[in-house]
């Protein structure tokens, strides 16, 4: 679906590289987290996979076809982007105005356009809100409403820039909720971009980035395994990494690392009753 | 400074037909010195809520008292006298950000009060320090600053004033892990060093229960609950009714108490507790 | 902030007037305006009034509403008419006071003048009242479409237009934001002298600044990733439609001008 092959980016012909040789692929229907501290180099990766940057070195294929100026259009209609910052990507004055942006730009015929901006506002479950103004909204709702804006343009791949950072755990929850339903009923590859490692227990793979370069790539599992060293590149480890591992201080050690604290006593309550 | 809402009302475009009433009848009381966390889903009112500490908006009913200063819908000739000994540190601080240099901006406040500007310069290396910045950025502009740098300003801003409250509105949003964590300790000391009274907006239930000795839960633009974090957080069904999660730590109490049948008590809902009852847990399974 | 100032906010409705075409409504509001400067007799002033007012009253918004939120105009309405009697010379003396003359000429410029203002203002602001501003932002691309002919930009502007129009109700936020972090810094807007005060928005100016700016940067880049890349190629919900209702309103207008035209001088 995505592929980086030896990517590298500079901001400026004089400056360092910002990313630094990277491999990374995303596949159909996949879930991919991609997580590191600030600075990393997150927000690049993402916009060099729309092609609102171009790698200074290295290609980045879609779906085979390598991105260059030539094919912007096509590409930016198959990978859509939600980014942080709700109040800032809302371009129309209403909500219906908003999620016909992108099928204006693409040329959509105005009678086909209604029907698929109903669609894609049910569902982000935002139907009935077509006349409402953004200011008016919270902000979980803008980033529906700019998912269904992507939505509606009927991409295969929707690249998640922090957009559950400036959410309530309420607006957060929905949203990844939200961003589930989209893989597994039509099929979206999803790339969710988080500092929440949480969040990224949801992944399928993880994509670790420090400074610059793909320090990890694996399962959440596989991540969460390492425990403190992930202290070192800034990310905290979620509570049952914390748990798991006082844990097997007292030698109370599981077949596979722990993803949230109910598999741990799940795991624990099966452990109890071999014995 | 004790701070006490009586019956307090408010309504945002009062008088239009944009009315909007975002506190209704609130009444509390936080004692000098305490560390009040305020939860509540998003648009309950707490944003509106702190903004009547310093004057910056004030009750159509009720009162509000803040140490000897009292606030209702009468003008109020004393609020530049208020904002002295409250400091509030908004949401995204950093947007406030104007000066050339982040010396100037942290002095900001203490010119416009009539600080001992002098004085006040001689304690920048120490405020400087209690933000975790180094003395060198002081004649940088604020503008070259990393996103988390320029919040730590923003905040050294407000507690050069050594206000006798201090107010935060959500101050680690949008900061990475590590830095949400030194952010904590930093208001955490600052409480415990200088008696400061502390209000802490938060959406994060586990920043409630690790410093707080008293949360406040709104409910659209209601008090909901007071009382310790504790108590509070035991009572899972109503804060799940209003939208609010409890922290995991007590999540995983009632999940092992429900699935190992074992009980944890009050004491043991923490990091090690848990481990204890667990190890504790399979330690019997061995033993039987 | 001020809040009771309604110039340019939109109060939604399903009125006669709200669901007129909003091309009509700008080009009556645009007729209107000019107009009112050749009004002169007492009759051509009732009718403008009479249609300004009816207006009013057919869009359900409420009076008071409208008049509150004018209230900072009054102030512009009432010194014009004050300067008028101060400063015109012409005509009978009709009273004298400390050696200042009023001439009965002085009264009726003033009251002209403050009447065209105020019918002015009262059309302009019921026209924002009554339609949403992407309407008020497709009427005028499609009003200046012909000037596409010509290279000028019409959909950019349009485009710019509506952009800022999304972006009103979130700077006034965020300047009332700012304006409420700096006064918790100490910083007084309200007293102190001119000159001071003057100074004291410079705190509120640069942080607002940065924030559009910041913004707007943010907005481009969503902008393209969603595809966009100008007026070409492009296709537009909304088809505006003039239907019967703007027909009926149309022929009212029109027939209000005719007796307007007649009574005029
Ligand atoms: N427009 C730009 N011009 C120059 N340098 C930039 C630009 N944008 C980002 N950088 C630099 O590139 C590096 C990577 O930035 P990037 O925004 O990709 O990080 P990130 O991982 O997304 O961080 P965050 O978690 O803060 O969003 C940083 O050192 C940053 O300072
Ligand atoms: N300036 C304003 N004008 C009109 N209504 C407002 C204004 N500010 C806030 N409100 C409304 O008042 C209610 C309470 O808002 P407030 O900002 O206090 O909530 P909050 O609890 O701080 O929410 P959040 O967690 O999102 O910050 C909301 O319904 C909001 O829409
Ligand atoms: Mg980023
Ligand atoms: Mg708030």
């Amino acid at each position: 679906m995505i592929k980086f092959d030896r990517v590298s980016f500079r901001y400026r012909d004089d400056s360092s590289k910002v990313i630094n040789d990277i491999n990374l692929s995303i596949d159909r229907g996949e879930w991919v987290a991609l997580i590191g501290h600030n600075g990393s180099g997150k927000s690049t990766v993402a916009k060099m996979m729309n092609g609102l940057l171009l790698p200074s070195e290295g290609q980045v294929f879609i779906d085979d076809i390598e991105l260059t100026e030539q094919n912007l259009i096509e590409v930016r209609q198959k990978v859509g982007m939600v980014f942080q910052n709700p109040e800032n990507q809302f371009v129309g004055t209403t909500v219906l105005d908003d999620v016909a942006f992108g099928l204006e730009n693409l040329g959509v015929d105005p009678e086909y356009m209604y029907e698929r901006i109903q669609q894609s506002l049910k569902q982000v479950s935002m139907d009935g809100y077509e006349q409402h103004e953004p200011h008016r909204l919270s902000g979980g709702q803008k980033q529906r409403i700019a998912i269904a804006g992507v939505l509606a343009m009927l991409p295969e791949v929707i690249v998640f820039d922090e957009a559950t950072t400036m959410l309530d755990p309420m607006g957060r929850k929905d949203l990844l909720q939200t961003m589930k339903t989209l893989k597994e009923e039509r099929g979206l590859s999803i790339v969710s971009i988080t500092h929440d490692l949480t969040e990224a227990a949801f992944a399928d793979r993880v994509l670790v980035l420090n400074q610059g370069e793909v320090w990890f790539e694996g399962e959440p599992r596989q991540l969460f395994a390492k425990g403190e060293e992930l202290e070192n590149i800034g990310l905290e480890p979620p509570f049952v990494t914390k748990l798991y591992h006082q844990l097997k201080s007292e030698n109370i050690t599981l077949e596979r690392e722990p993803l949230d604290f109910k598999e741990l006593v799940d795991e624990l309550w099966t452990l109890h009753l071999k014995k | 400074m004790d701070i006490t809402f009586k019956e307090v009302d408010y309504i945002y475009q009062y008088n239009t037909p944009f009315e909007h009433q975002a506190l209704h009848n609130l009444s509390f009381h936080i004692p000098s010195g305490s560390f009040t966390a305020i939860i509540g889903h998003t648009g309950s009112g707490k944003s509106t809520l702190i903004q009547h500490l310093n004057g910056l908006i004030k009750p159509i009913q009720g009162e509000v008292t803040i140490g000897e200063f009292t606030l209702s819908s009468e003008k109020n000739h004393q609020v530049k006298d208020l904002r002295k000994h409250v400091g509030v540190v908004f949401q995204y601080p950093e947007h406030q950000l104007f000066e050339e240099t982040v010396k100037k901006d942290i002095l900001f406040g203490p010119k416009n009060f009539g600080f001992d500007l002098d004085r006040k310069e001689d304690e920048l290396a120490d405020v400087l320090n209690n933000v975790g910045l180094p003395v060198d950025v002081l004649d940088r502009s604020p503008f070259e600053l990393s996103g988390g740098q320029m919040r730590r300003v923003a905040i050294a801003g407000v507690i050069v004033l050594e206000p006798s409250v201090l107010v935060l509105d959500e101050p680690t949003a949008g900061l990475d892990p590590l830095g949400r964590s030194q952010m904590l300790k930093l208001f955490s000391h600052l409480h415990q060093s200088r008696q400061q009274t502390t209000v802490l907006v938060t959406h994060h239930m586990e920043d409630a229960l690790a410093y707080a000795d008293q949360v406040i839960v709104m409910n659209q633009g209601k008090v909901e609950m007071i009382g310790e974090p504790k108590e509070l957080f035991k009572k899972k069904e109503r804060l799940r009714d209003i939208g609010l999660d409890i922290p995991e730590v007590f999540e995983c109490a009632n999940y092992i108490e429900n699935k190992l049948g074992v009980s944890v008590n009050e004491c043991q809902s923490n990091m090690e507790g848990i481990s204890q009852v667990l190890v504790d847990f399979v330690k019997a399974g061995a033993r039987s | 902030m001020n809040q009771s100032l309604i110039i340019g906010q939109y109060v939604p409705g399903e009125s006669f007037i709200h669901r007129l075409d909003p091309r009509l409504k700008i080009l009556i509001v645009f007729i209107f305006v000019l107009v009112i400067f050749s009004a002169e007799t007492w009759m051509s002033f009732m009718t403008l009034f009479t249609l300004a007012i009816g207006s009013a009253i057919i869009s359900r918004i409420s009076v008071s509403y409208i008049l509150k939120g004018l209230k900072p105009v009054w102030f512009i309405i009432a010194l014009t008419f004050i300067l008028h009697i101060f400063l015109t010379r012409e005509g009978n003396i009709l009273y004298s006071f400390w050696g200042v003359n009023l001439y009965d000429q002085a009264l009726i410029q003033g009251a002209n003048i403050s009447a065209r203002l105020f019918l002015l203002i009262l059309m302009t602001t019921l026209l924002t009242l009554t339609t949403t501003p992407i309407s008020i932002t497709d009427a005028v691309e499609a009003l200046l479409k012909p000037l596409n002919k010509l290279r000028f930009p019409v959909h950019e502007l349009a485009l710019m237009m509506s952009i800022s129009l999304r972006f009103i109700p979130t700077l006034m936020q965020e300047m009332d934001k700012i304006s409420k972090a700096q006064a918790s810094r100490g910083l007084d807007l309200t007293t102190g002298p001119i000159k001071e005060r003057v100074k004291a928005i410079i705190p509120l100016l640069i942080p607002l600044f940065i924030s559009a700016f910041k913004r707007a940067e943010d907005l481009a880049l969503a902008m393209e990733a969603r595809g966009y890349r100008g007026g070409e190629g492009r296709t537009k919900l909304r088809e505006l439609t003039f239907q019967k209702v703007d027909l009926l309103a149309a022929i009212v207008f029109i027939g209000i001008m005719i007796v307007f035209w007649l009574t005029r001088t």
